[in-house]
């Protein structure tokens, strides 16, 4: 039975502070440590995971040719038509959660080590008689790429009292794919 | 101003003699270590995230050496082609890697290849005496040879497999590897068995590349095994005939000319795993039993 004698005992009592004082500092040290890191930890390794989803994109594309129609956007595997969808599944573990597409192809022109990045959009042509601006000078390359988007949206498990993102991190990667 | 020090020092002693609020002392030290360690941890990870980057754009530059190379229609080393190097280097800084850091390496994978599936960059130019044992040859014609292979041999013929003049082959439990096509002419006979175990169990005969395979004038020829043939168009013309048991065919076309017959006899030959394929895309007329055809 609670009584105020009791409580008055309780009040003044020295036992047990080094446990209470163990309580908040793991409450408000180790317990929030431990989850950043598990949250750190997991959001790096979607990081990658989307970067892994960008490069298979990039290599559907060196392999399979250049279309802007390549896209997981509302595409599911498997289907015929959409092998796109089903390279991306099988190389990351995000499922149908990233979403990759390929952006414009541009230009650029090569001379062995020198790499030129032009503004000029595909063909991509060899200036002479028949193509005078546009194109790569006499001596380079032109060679065509393609950058790959991919972007996931990564949910911490945990919202930092209001502080941290509602919505989640937007995670991005690019990969680039020379086009043949 | 000696009571304001006499009251600091008792205060001082005062602090240092309290046990409360100990923990969080400790903490705070132990903070600092702790800190310094989660540092290091988001360090080592960012490192391997960039690791992991660089290995990307590596291996993209790879592919894309690879596929110039392929779509050039190049044969020779990869290495050394500079279609492939240039590919590399333009994906490699694209991908935002600075010329500095970009190297292609030439690699000439011929020489460097051990082990099983590699094809040896040097051959025999002709056949030792019987039996032949396993290894890479490049005999050119055989005319008016017979030649047995050692069983359980394998063997590599590089520059096409081409028979004339009563040559014969054989070998039991034998695999013919062959690059260049083949020409079996002229009263020529080849009779082998693939073996029955070991990786290239039911494997008599495998061409390589897409060169042509022809049986052509007299020759009987007998398998017991597949002829593997996945590219290639093979044809059989002139009065050739071919007398097989357990025997699939693979071939990327078939064309069969004159009086020539191709029996694929499945009497007594153990179960074979698979559906019997019908023979589509098949030319010219042909008596053949059993049907165990695949024309792709």
């Amino acid at each position: 039975m609670i009584t105020m004698a009791s409580l008055r005992r309780l009040a003044a009592a020295t036992g047990g502070a080094s446990a209470i004082e163990f309580a908040f500092v793991a409450a408000f040290l180790i317990l929030p440590l431990t989850l950043g890191v598990y949250v750190f930890g997991t959001a790096l390794y979607s990081s990658m995971e989307v970067g892994n989803a960008a490069r298979a994109g990039a290599q559907y594309v060196n392999v399979n040719g250049y279309s802007s129609a390549y896209t997981t956007s509302g595409n599911s595997c498997p289907t015929a038509s959409n092998t796109f969808t089903c390279a991306i599944k099988s190389a990351t573990s995000l499922g149908t959660n990233v979403t990759v597409s390929v952006g414009n192809a541009y230009c650029g022109c090569q001379s062995g080590t020198t790499y030129t990045a032009e503004t000029f959009s595909p063909p991509c042509n060899l200036c002479n008689a028949t193509h005078t601006s546009n194109c790569c000078p006499a001596g380079q390359t032109p060679v065509t790429l393609a950058q790959v988007n991919a972007s996931y949206t990564y949910t911490p498990i945990f919202s930092y009292l209001g502080f941290g993102p509602s919505n989640g991190f937007n995670l991005t990667a690019q990969a680039t794919a020379l086009v043949y | 101003m000696l009571q304001v020090r006499s009251q600091l020092q008792e205060l001082a002693g005062r602090v240092a003699a309290d046990r409360r609020g100990v923990t969080a002392v400790i903490t705070a030290l132990a903070l600092t270590t702790l800190l310094g360690f989660c540092g290091l941890a988001v360090d080592v990870v960012m490192w391997q995230v960039n690791q992991r980057q660089l290995q990307g754009a590596a291996d993209q530059a790879v592919l894309a050496a690879a596929t110039a190379f392929r779509n050039a229609g190049e044969t020779g080393a990869l290495g050394d082609s500079t279609t492939a190097q240039n590919a590399a280097y333009a994906t490699a800084i694209a991908s935002g890697y600075p010329v500095a850091s970009v190297t292609v390496a030439a690699y000439n994978d011929g020489a460097s290849c051990t082990g099983d599936g590699c094809l040896p960059s040097s051959c025999i130019a002709s056949f030792p005496a019987n039996p032949v044992p396993s290894g890479t040859y490049c005999p050119g014609n055989i005319n008016n040879q017979s030649v047995t292979f050692a069983t359980g041999a394998v063997i590599i013929i590089t520059g096409g497999l081409s028979t004339k003049g009563n040559s014969t082959l054989a070998g039991s439990g034998v695999t013919l590897y062959v690059t260049g096509g083949g020409s079996i002419n002229a009263n020529s006979t080849i009779s082998i068995s693939a073996p029955s175990t070991g990786p290239y169990a039911g494997l008599a005969v495998w061409f390589g590349d897409n060169s042509a395979v022809t049986w052509d004038g007299g020759n009987s020829s007998s398998f017991k095994g597949a002829i593997y043939a996945p590219t290639a168009t093979v044809t059989y013309g002139g009065n050739a005939g071919s007398v097989s048991t357990c025997t699939r065919l693979i071939a990327g076309a078939l064309s069969l000319h004159g009086t020539s017959t191709v029996s694929f006899d499945d009497t007594g030959c153990p179960a074979v795993a698979g559906p019997v394929l019908a023979a589509s895309g098949v030319t010219g007329s042909t008596t053949n039993t059993g049907a165990p055809m695949l024309v792709q």
